[in-house]
């Protein structure tokens, strides 16, 4: 898609946010927009915001009116008397952590109104952990967490939806990509505000390609695609394998079927993947799901891949294109990899293959369809630290997914910008039209239709209902019988959600 | 009882007493161990009777018999206790990661998995990180060698 479409795309898009709003006419932005509030400026004056019609007002009471609210102009009163600290955890580490610091460091020296502290915690699981294990007096001010963790995090009733910040400030989101929106709402409520955005793509080596006799521009878009490319990989000798596939939770088994099922056209789970009300059971043992767990396995069995495992470190899948005796050719995982896989190659540890080897494509689907879901992390604002507080995390989330920001956090770490005026900047600008390959999981994203499915699951035990589809994926790339491992599957997951449900604190 | 079992309960207790990112947070919990009770008892059990006769009719009572007289002499015992603990916390992942949220309070096994974390392209890195985290243990083995095994067979045979 170009970047003009897009653009032009867009704030259609931006009107339709909220999945469940969407289906009674009312997307989660215009809800935002009316009534007026009467004692602030009229938001309809802000730039971004015309965009948006304001509707008759309603009657009904909204989600979010009993949620913690948010006074953005509490921090003009704090801010008098002097800067307003707010702690920040995150989970990133390596070039992506140092980054973060980087921007952080320049946003607390360009101005006197906000202090913010990073406080790394380590992986997201000790950024979730953490978070649950502490009381409103140790939590930070504003979190980082990643997309699995929606529900779990709705549920703990512990933070201030962003949208209330948006409503208050009246912020345009026009510029926000609405899809990454989309992934952080739930029961017409903006919860987050997406931050690092990634999705998987496809890792080839072109070097292979070219030896096989196959064209290095366009890698396999279909399961039947990367079957035959497979074969002929392995006929020709151009290397022991096809594609490389892995069966971990947050990647080959559990988070590459929500985006098949998605790119289906399929929900994962029941009530609008969870977007409409909480998920009562997981739908991944339907026909479609058995369809194309059998395609993947045979893939393995007589399409040239390679099933290399639980991948526990998360990097066997890709180590294996670089394995000194039996290599593969493809893999499927995170564009979030794609910096740290070109500075690995390039450090010229792996003989033989260089940067420009490195190939990327969209990720391949049963049937080739476009879009992926939207993985990474967003930020959440806690509640029950003073109005101030708030305003302070509000703020610094704005910096965050400003055009200018993004474009520098986008180039800088291989994460999709979730502001789609970043393009428009450099560094990204020059890095998208200098290398593509960056460009593809944007594209991804961009690409996604605004449908429920392509929305993802929401589900309170999302992590763990992940380690079972995850297991069952496992089964049967080594062998097993897909119905019945996705039913078992199916049924174990269904039983987490039961009992998680059963202890919801609105229950 | 393995100390995994009740890291919950302890952390939750931590909590409320307001010791997260705290030197007591990290410390307190290892002051008393079974292990630490029972040597020193044993050491004390070595202690003559007539010690206690003598400081009884210089006027000490029981605590005052304990702090001039028992702990002195319990001294070496004493030391390689302390070394003992300093040995096995130092390693430590769990409970300096589960207490501490601020850098500040970080201590240095969870700085080696966040640079193994960092530096995944350059083992050397984290391999010498390694070694010189194992250091301290390496040098306070090397010197107090003796006076460990001392201090902890001292009570080992009631004599």
């Amino acid at each position: 898609m170009s970047a003009l479409r897009l653009r032009i795309t867009m704030p259609a898009l931006a009107v339709c946010l909220g999945l469940a709003a969407c289906g009674s006419g009312q997307s989660i932005l215009q809800a935002g927009n009316e009534p007026p509030p009467p004692t602030t400026a009229a938001p309809s004056t802000l730039p971004g915001q015309t965009t948006v019609p304001t509707l008759p007002p309603t009657t009904l009471p909204r989600p979010i009116d009993s949620l913690p609210g948010c006074d953005v102009e509490a921090l003009d009163i704090a801010a008098a008397g002097g800067p307003v600290e707010i702690v920040f955890w995150h989970g990133l580490s390596n070039e992506l952590k140092r980054e973060l610091e980087r921007i952080t460091d320049e946003y607390n020296s360009s101005q006197d109104r906000v202090r913010v502290r990073l406080e790394a915690q380590g992986t997201y699981e000790d950024n979730i952990d953490k978070y649950l294990q502490s009381n409103t007096d140790n939590r930070p001010d504003l979190v980082q967490l990643p997309e699995y963790a929606v529900q779990l995090m709705i549920d703990t009733e512990s933070s201030v939806p962003v949208q209330a910040c948006m409503e208050d400030a009246g912020y345009a989101a026009a510029e926000l990509l609405p899809a990454a929106l989309t992934a952080y709402a739930s029961e017409s409520v903006q919860w987050a505000m997406p931050f690092n955005v990634s999705n998987p793509v496809l890792y080839y080596n072109r070097k292979v390609f070219r030896d096989a006799g196959l064209d290095d521009d366009k890698p396999p878009l279909t399961l039947a695609e990367v079957s035959a490319y497979g074969q002929q990989i392995q006929q020709t000798g151009a290397a022991s394998y096809g594609i490389s596939l892995d069966s971990a939770p947050d990647g080959g088994g559990g988070w590459f079927l929500e985006q098949w099922l998605a790119k289906e056209g399929e929900l994962y789970s029941d009530n609008d993947n969870g977007r409409s009300a909480p998920s009562t059971r997981v739908l991944f043992d339907g026909p479609t799901s058995v369809a194309l767990l059998t395609e993947l396995q045979q893939v393995v069995t007589t399409g040239g891949g390679v099933y290399v495992g639980e991948n526990p470190g998360g990097q066997d899948h890709l180590l294996k294109l670089a394995d000194a005796t039996t290599p593969a050719a493809m893999t499927i995982s995170t564009s979030a990899a794609l910096g740290p896989v070109l500075k690995f190659v390039e450090g010229g540890i792996i003989p033989g293959i260089g940067v420009e080897d490195i190939g990327i494509g969209p990720m391949p689907s049963p049937n080739g369809a476009p879009g992926a879901l939207i993985g990474g992390a967003s930020l959440w604002i806690t509640a029950g630290h003073g109005d101030a507080k708030a305003a302070a995390a509000w703020e610094f989330i704005t910096h965050l997914v400003s055009a200018a920001v993004q474009s520098q956090w986008a180039a800088a770490t291989g994460y999709v910008p979730v502001n789609s005026g970043a393009l428009a900047l450099d560094p990204l600008q020059s890095v998208y039209a200098d290398d593509p390959r960056f460009r593809v999981a944007y594209d991804q994203v961009a690409q996604a239709p605004d449908d429920p499915t392509f929305a993802g699951p929401v589900i309170g035990p999302l992590r763990e209902v992940r380690v079972t589809a995850a297991a069952a994926v496992g089964k049967i790339l080594s062998g097993g019988d897909p119905a019945t491992a996705l039913a078992d599957a199916a049924a174990l997951a269904t039983d987490l959600i039961a009992s998680y449900n059963a202890t919801r604190p609105s229950n | 009882m393995p100390f995994e079992a009740t890291v919950v309960v302890n952390r939750s207790t931590m909590q409320d007493l307001g010791w997260l990112n705290s030197y007591q947070g990290l410390a307190v919990p290892f002051l008393a161990t079974a292990f630490g009770t029972f040597l020193v008892r044993q050491v004390f059990l070595t202690l003559p009777k007539e010690l206690r006769e003598a400081a009884r009719m210089d006027g000490l009572g029981h605590l005052g018999f304990l702090r001039e007289v028992a702990v002195p002499l319990a001294r070496p015992t004493l030391g390689a206790l302390a070394l003992f603990g300093f040995l096995s916390t130092w390693n430590q992942y769990l409970w300096p990661t589960s207490v501490s949220t601020e850098d500040d309070w970080n201590t240095v096994q969870s700085g080696l998995r966040a640079l193994s974390l960092a530096e995944l392209d350059k083992p050397n890195l984290v391999i010498a990180g390694t070694v010189i985290v194992a250091m301290p243990i390496f040098v306070i083995l090397l010197v107090f060698q003796r006076q460990l095994v001392r201090g902890l067979t001292a009570g080992a045979v009631k004599g």
